[in-house]
């Protein structure tokens, strides 16, 4: 033990408590969200895990037939919808990022623009609903197609994807910049060479979280018209569709029982699409975390 | 720009005699030979500014050619926007300013007409904190003299430059390795292989060694020594003893001025300024 | 670090300034043992060379430990150069006095009286050119150590002179060889340490100016340039 003077009162046992009860605390409140999502995980395996076979995934759905029901017409639709959102919103997401942060001047314009992405990230997605409606379907006449959907949901994600990129931009450190400059580069080729290949991995986790996002969203594609009834898949862009959840919906509101038990599977089809993807996006992070050198 | 190749080779004793091919589309300002004036570079009256804050102030400073010049002085007087000013990475702060001429083998490095990549080229950097590229030490070593339109044999090129800093004997086994897996010391050497890959004229060094232990330190002291045969060196360094140790000419700068430029002993034997003499005794600063 | 160096750089050049004052005292007694052929004198003048020995060596010492740690530059470099040399002087002047007074032992009171008025004469010339050199060592003034080159001129010419006389006289007779070697002995130390002055009047030249200059190369006279 050492020596103490009299201006100080340590109190050590006390200080050690509240320390105690602070973790406590923390941790008791960690066991209770994990807990929580864990019962709501649970009660839908529960529901509708037993509809859960092949079948389920190749039929169409049947209102009249709930036993033969499936979700294929609703999946191809997910399953175009994130094809071509990401197709549309990454190309555009990933410049105005490298645009943002590596090309422009800081200016007032600038920032103003990089404060309204901020905001736009924000805004509710039957917003994004409504300006699809009144664009790519009125303005732009393509219809209630999938490619209208998907244009609509690369509005929603687009500003999350400036975002995530420009933040994947900024953690490459300066100095390779610097070193880049030094050697007589160009900009472009500083950008390309480096700074790119460096942020990618970051790019990358933005750009699937972004999309996962938009997988789970109902509203705009309610709002632009997404069928919520068909037995087909599409054939094309231009033809129309449904998405995973609005079919799961769909199936909520159906008075029958058995058809909230389809929506639980419906849910864990749409998890299992998800999870993975979320998954892949962390292990990208961390396995950048552990590869990058500073 | 046109560089005369001829001199470049004779000058290398590897006898490597790949030229560097011209790189900029735009032609617009044409160098003169290497060998013709023997001030390399030519500050007059340079004030540098951020905003109202004047970092260097009227400076006057003939670097000659081929010789170690190091600048000295406390923290804060302005030696290291100066350094920058010479290959203008000043020019990414967008509150810089400079006035005076500022002229590299006699061409106004900042007229409107004056190309930026290309003289980056010809004057390099080294920087305080070693700043590989997160690729193969390979790959460090050859990207700037392919983006700047190299013909020749790459390996040779690599070859040659981490031979120049020293470096070769430590690295001829693991090119493929990447530049991190290497000591601070050898990052920074890796830095100065990079730098002499495009056969620079000048190499400027701003305070290469403050971030390595004593050892390293040595060995780039050493290698800037062997450098000066073939570059024109200009070194920053708050480090009073490296640049007794290293340099040819030193130049002591004050917030700002410059107090006196001479011959290193002459600067450490018997300066003229009081402020100089104060400064090197460590009566402040 | 630099006010401790700085402190330990004062306590040197006092400590030479010391060292200074006592070789300048044995100088003064060794003429005067000379002058008066006081054995008594003379023998503390060789007993007071051993403090002057170890003090040397202790100076010396101080000097390379501050070189080495602290790595001087400028002016306390020049300083640090100048002390080492001047110490060098200080001692081999003692070793001087202590060579003239031990002639002094062997004079009588009468030997060669008139001999010894050219020896006396030197002996105040060179304490002199000791207390210039010495002076301006302490003030770092230039000028006063410039006045000591032209006085070594004069101790030369005494020293000419007296060993013409001597050769003189010892080629009539050859009486009193041993006295006229004796004389000879202090002239020729006497002249000695002039030389010794005048070296450190040079050191106090680059300690002040960083010029190394060398007696001879033609320094100008304080009332030229």
């Amino acid at each position: 033990m050492t020596p103490t003077n009299d201006i100080f009162l340590p109190r050590l046992a006390r200080r050690r408590r509240f320390g105690v009860i602070f973790s406590v605390v923390c941790a008791g409140m960690v066991v209770l969200a994990v807990a929580v999502l864990g019962v709501l995980l649970a009660s839908l395996v529960q529901q509708g895990w037993r509809w859960l076979s092949w079948d389920f995934l190749s039929h169409f759905p049947s209102r009249l037939n709930p036993e033969k029901a499936g979700v294929k017409s609703a999946l191809f639709g997910t399953l175009w919808l994130i094809g071509l959102t990401a197709a549309v919103s990454i190309p555009i997401g990933l410049a105005a990022a490298i645009y943002l942060h590596e090309y422009a001047q800081k200016s007032r314009l600038t920032r103003f623009i990089e404060l309204n992405i901020a905001n736009l990230a924000g805004v509710p997605s039957i917003v994004y609903g409504i300006l699809g409606l009144a664009v790519f379907i009125r303005l732009f006449d393509l219809g209630r197609s999938v490619i209208a959907g998907a244009l609509t949901l690369s509005l929603l994600i687009l500003p999350v994807v400036i975002i995530a990129g420009r933040e994947a931009l900024a953690a490459v450190p300066d100095s390779i910049r610097q070193a880049a400059f030094a050697l007589g580069a160009t900009r472009w080729q500083t950008v390309r060479s480096h700074v790119l290949p460096a942020a990618l991995p970051g790019m990358m986790t933005g750009v699937i979280l972004a999309l996962s996002r938009a997988i789970g969203e109902a509203a705009p594609l309610i709002m632009i018209g997404a069928l919520t009834f068909i037995a087909f898949v599409p054939d094309g862009p231009m033809d129309v569709f449904t998405a995973m959840p609005i079919q799961i919906y769909n199936w909520c509101d159906e008075p029958d029982a058995i058809f909230q038990e389809l929506a639980g599977a419906g849910i864990i089809v749409l998890l299992g699409l998800l999870l993975p993807m979320n998954a892949v996006a962390v292990g990208i992070r961390a396995w950048h975390q552990r590869r990058k050198a500073w | 720009m046109v560089m005369v190749s001829d001199t470049r080779s004779e000058r290398q004793d590897e006898g490597i005699s790949a030229p560097i091919a011209p790189p900029s589309v735009r032609q617009q300002v044409r160098l003169p030979r290497a060998d013709v004036t023997e001030t390399t570079i030519r500050a007059k009256r340079v004030t540098i500014r951020y905003g109202d804050f004047a970092a260097v102030r009227d400076v006057t400073l003939d670097i000659p050619d081929r010789q170690v010049t190091a600048i000295i002085g406390p923290s804060g007087c302005g030696k290291s926007t100066l350094l920058r000013a010479m290959n203008r990475m000043n020019d990414f702060i967008p509150t810089m300013s400079l006035s005076g001429t500022l002229t590299y083998r006699g061409v106004d490095i900042y007229a409107s007409k004056s190309d930026a990549v290309d003289l980056r080229r010809r004057i390099g950097m080294v920087f305080q904190k070693p700043n590989p590229f997160p690729k193969t030490i390979f790959k460090n070593v050859a990207w700037g003299a392919s983006i700047n339109g190299f013909r020749g044999n790459l390996h040779e090129l690599v070859e040659r430059a981490l031979r120049q800093a020293a470096l070769w004997d430590e690295v001829k086994d693991k090119l493929n390795k990447s530049a991190f897996a290497l000591s601070g010391g050898q990052q920074q050497r890796l830095c100065i292989a990079r730098a002499v890959a495009l056969q620079p004229d000048v190499i400027l060094m701003d305070e290469p060694c403050s971030a390595l232990d004593p050892i390293a330190t040595a060995k780039i002291e050493d290698l800037i020594d062997e450098l000066k045969a073939l570059y024109t060196v200009v070194l920053v360094t708050h480090n009073m003893q490296q640049a007794a140790r290293v340099s040819d000419l030193t130049a002591f700068m004050y917030m700002g001025e410059l107090i006196e430029f001479d011959a290193t002993d002459t600067i450490f034997t018997k300066p003229n300024q009081q402020r100089t003499q104060d400064y090197i005794t460590g009566r402040f600063g | 670090m630099t006010t401790h160096f700085v402190n330990l750089l004062e306590e040197l050049r006092r400590r030479a300034a010391r060292m200074a004052s006592l070789v300048e005292d044995m100088v003064q007694e060794a003429c005067e043992s000379v002058k008066d052929a006081n054995e008594a004198l003379a023998g503390r003048v060789i007993r007071r060379d051993n403090d002057v020995d170890s003090e040397e060596v202790a100076v010396e010492s101080e000097v390379i430990r501050l070189m080495a740690l602290y790595q001087p530059v400028g002016s306390d470099l020049r300083l640090l150069c100048a002390i080492l040399k001047i110490n060098n002087d200080l001692e081999r002047i003692a070793d001087c006095t202590v060579n003239v007074a031990e002639r002094a032992r062997h004079m009588e009171r009468d030997t060669l009286a008139r001999r010894r008025d050219t020896i006396n004469e030197m002996g105040v010339l060179v304490r002199r050119m000791l207390r210039n050199a010495i002076q301006s060592f302490a003030n770092e003034d230039v000028e006063m150590a410039r006045k000591v080159f032209a006085v070594d001129e004069l101790v030369d010419a005494l020293y000419e002179q007296s060993i013409k006389a001597i050769v003189a006289e010892g080629a009539t007779s050859s009486e009193g060889m041993a006295a006229r070697l004796d004389i000879l002995s202090v002239a020729k130390n006497l002249e000695r340490i002039a030389d010794h002055a005048t070296n450190i009047a040079e050191d106090v030249i680059f300690l002040s100016t960083g010029e190394i200059v060398r007696h001879g190369d033609g320094i100008p006279q304080p009332n030229e340039g």
